[in-house]
């Protein structure tokens, strides 16, 4: 699965292409494990390419959410196309991250 | 059974779902209907010709009787002629087909026919002979009897009979008149009764369906709600449906929940709060010990959360800056507040990032107790430190031809009134600086519209020619005063386009502008366009110091400039590429880049070109 890395000023924007399922899960957590670690947090996730989620992606963006909030921080997601959106209103799990339009709006909301 | 269930697939086919297992079930009603009605006619019909046999045999006995004793009678008083008159008539008139008078010899002396007759004139004496009994047989539809006769003076003979028993049942087209008729009748009846209660009827018979493929496994709810047209039935069933879909989401949610939400659930205590905040925040006590640090605080200064509470402040707070601010909070002269901002570097001495450290007093006296709070400004830096860099950029472009406006100004004012020739160039001076003034402005409009959001974007005709022309003339100073020289290869005509003229006045000269500075001077630029694939594609290449392939990926990001030491030299915002794209982006096109270092890079401008009529 290709990853793309860009950088926003001093955010970095992480934007995978393909589907979040269990077997393409570990290149995303390892480039999300890098973002954060090299930017003190001030990623994004451009899901604009994510065709779709299963539960191991779920779990993913559920333990980079956790990882986040012991430190104030909070999971910034852009781009969700409609199957996203969908799936995290049926599992409930929207509510634990910030959902943007595009890169962006969700870049400007780290000044 | 099975013809049932063959005919209910048959019908299948012709009815509307629920509609087949009514409509079978009445049509077995009515052929059963049928059954009854056509058997109870039957067994009337035999019944009745039943009543009217025996009613026939007990005529018939009667005759017998009768014509027994009168014979007797006659025969006593030895008138044989009346005796065979009255046979003869009582025959006729009782239907017998054979009455014959016989001796015990077997002489017959009285018969209906006539023919019959074997002794004209009967012996005085009778012969004797067994007692003859009464005897009555029934073969096929005849009845026969032999009476016996016992005549005073005479002796006994017997008396034959033989009659038809067969009855004729009741007329038949009547009765299948009748029967047909009330038939029929029933039937209208039952077919009204059907149409009337078929909607209820239908609604049962898609609910049984509805319950059958449940049962074989169906789990798509939604797909057995049936019409609530259909009646009170069809509602509550809709109802039912219903609930079970919601129950079922309920529980999936809830285990959803369950799986994934266990973990997030937080404890709600201070600790938890403080840690929920973006801000470090690290407590610190008289003795310069950590009391508390939350876990941002963990983050930035980059430590072991769970080292820290009880360690020595210098441990973990490590920019000398920041412990004295520290320490100047708790001692002697104390201030209550200080700020500082610390840059984050990695080993190699690159900044990731900038920290501000605030450093309060909390309480007061002897339990004075400094509070750093960590705040991760690096965003905003960044965003400073470009928005000075542009608007920087932005004055220097603006300054260059702002003078040499006003230095055109001054000459064309002072020239002598006839000379033509100074004014005329020096205007076109002044009108080639206001383009590229024009530029400038547009391009910082831009920037700020990106900045917040939004971008309006004109659509009006787009004179390619007019405006390749322009970008021509307005390149040319900057090309003259590199010695370099830029060629424009057009294609004989422009397809038509629509669009913002000034963005993308702005995207070209910013491609035309970068290709020259970024080439050593008197070196070549090219200009090419062409149409092709339903696209306007614009080359512009360059043999200048090229871009690597790291930088590639990252030159159309915002405020980003090449590493390589030689773009450091030159005075760039940043911003020239990132717009241009996104412009381009805007209008449905894309820019891309071929590039080698130290040889020179090609920027593909591409826009689609909508199909032309004719």
């Amino acid at each position: 699965m290709e990853i793309e890395t860009q950088h926003q000023g001093a955010v970095t924007v992480v934007r995978p292409h393909g589907p979040l399922n269990a077997d393409e899960v570990e290149p995303v957590r390892e480039a999300l494990r890098e973002a954060i670690d090299t930017s003190l947090g001030r990623f994004v996730l451009d899901a604009a390419e994510i065709s779709f989620i299963d539960s191991a992606g779920l779990e993913l963006l559920l333990d980079t959410t956790e990882q986040l909030e012991l430190r104030g921080q909070t999971l910034r997601l852009c781009g969700a196309n409609e199957t996203l959106r969908e799936v995290f209103d049926i599992t409930d799990v929207g509510q634990h991250f910030d959902l943007f339009e595009d890169s962006t709006t969700a870049v400007r909301s780290f000044l | 059974m099975l013809a049932f269930r063959l005919g209910k697939e048959r019908l299948d086919r012709f009815l509307p779902r629920g509609e087949s297992t009514v409509a079978s079930t009445g049509l077995a009603l009515a052929i059963l209907f049928m059954v009854a009605i056509g058997g109870s006619v039957w067994w009337n019909d035999r019944a009745h010709t039943r009543r009217l046999e025996t009613a026939r045999i007990d005529d018939l006995k009667s005759v017998a009787f009768l014509l027994q004793h009168s014979t007797e009678a006659l025969l006593a008083s030895d008138d044989l002629s009346a005796a065979r008159r009255v046979l003869v008539a009582l025959a006729r008139q009782g239907g017998l087909d054979l009455a014959t008078v016989r001796l015990q010899d077997g002489r017959i002396f009285a018969a209906t026919d006539p023919a019959a007759i074997t002794a004209a004139v009967p012996p005085k004496q009778w012969p004797t002979g067994p007692a003859p009994a009464m005897t009555e047989t029934h073969v096929d539809d005849r009845l026969q009897m032999t009476l016996p006769l016992s005549v005073a003076g005479h002796g006994t003979a017997s008396l034959l009979i033989e009659a038809s028993t067969a009855v004729e049942g009741m007329p038949a087209w009547p009765a299948s008149a009748g029967t047909a008729t009330i038939a029929m009748g029933s039937l209208m009846g039952l077919l009204l009764v059907y149409r009337h209660a078929r909607t209820r009827l239908r609604a049962m018979g898609e609910i049984h369906e509805g319950l059958r493929a449940i049962d074989h496994g169906e789990t798509a709810l939604e797909v057995l709600r049936i019409s609530d047209r259909l009646g009170p039935e069809a509602q509550a069933w809709n109802h039912l449906i219903d609930e079970a879909r919601t129950l079922r989401e309920q529980e999936v949610a809830e285990q959803a929940h369950r799986t994934l939400g266990t973990e997030l659930r937080p404890e709600r205590t201070l600790s938890a709060a403080c840690d929920a905040m973006p801000q470090g925040l690290v407590l610190i006590d008289a003795n310069m010990g950590i009391t508390y640090a939350n876990g941002a605080s963990a983050v930035f200064l980059e430590s072991p959360h769970e080292q820290m509470v009880g360690a020595a402040a210098s441990d973990h707070l490590k920019s000398e800056e920041v412990l004295n601010l520290v320490a100047g909070v708790t001692g002697e002269g104390a201030r209550r507040r200080g700020t500082v901002e610390i840059d984050r570097r990695q080993d190699d001495g690159t900044v990731t990032g900038v920290l501000r450290f605030t450093v309060r007093a909390v309480g007061s006296g002897a339990g004075v107790a400094p509070l750093v709070i960590i705040d991760d400004i690096t965003q905003q830096r960044t965003a400073e430190d470009a928005r000075h860099a542009f608007v920087a950029q932005a004055a220097h472009e603006l300054r260059n031809p702002l003078t040499n406006i006003r230095l055109s100004a001054e000459t064309v004012i002072d020239a002598p009134g006839n000379d033509t020739t100074t004014r005329s160039k020096y205007l076109n001076v002044v009108n080639q600086e206001v383009r590229r003034l024009e530029r400038v402005v547009s391009e910082m409009l831009s920037v700020a519209e990106i900045e917040s959001g939004v971008m309006r974007l004109a659509d009006d005709d787009l004179p390619l020619a007019t405006m390749f022309e322009e970008l021509c003339h307005d390149t040319q100073p900057q090309a003259n005063a590199k010695g370099t020289s830029v060629h424009f290869d057009m294609p004989p005509k422009f397809p038509k386009l629509t669009g913002d003229r000034d963005k993308l006045m702005v995207a070209l000269h910013n491609l035309v502008s970068n290709a020259l500075k970024y080439t050593p001077n008197g070196k070549q630029v090219a200009v090419t366009v062409n149409v092709e694939n339903d696209h306007l594609y614009v080359h512009v290449r360059d043999n200048g110091i090229g871009i690597s392939k790291e930088d590639q990926q990252r030159i159309f990001e915002k405020f980003y400039r090449a590493t390589d030491q030689r773009v450091g030299e030159i005075t760039g915002s940043g911003l020239g590429l990132a717009l241009a794209r996104e412009v381009v982006h805007r209008h449905g096109g894309d820019i891309t880049v071929e590039s080698k270092l130290d040889q020179g890079s090609t920027f593909t401008l591409s826009l689609p070109v909508p199909k032309q009529s004719g």
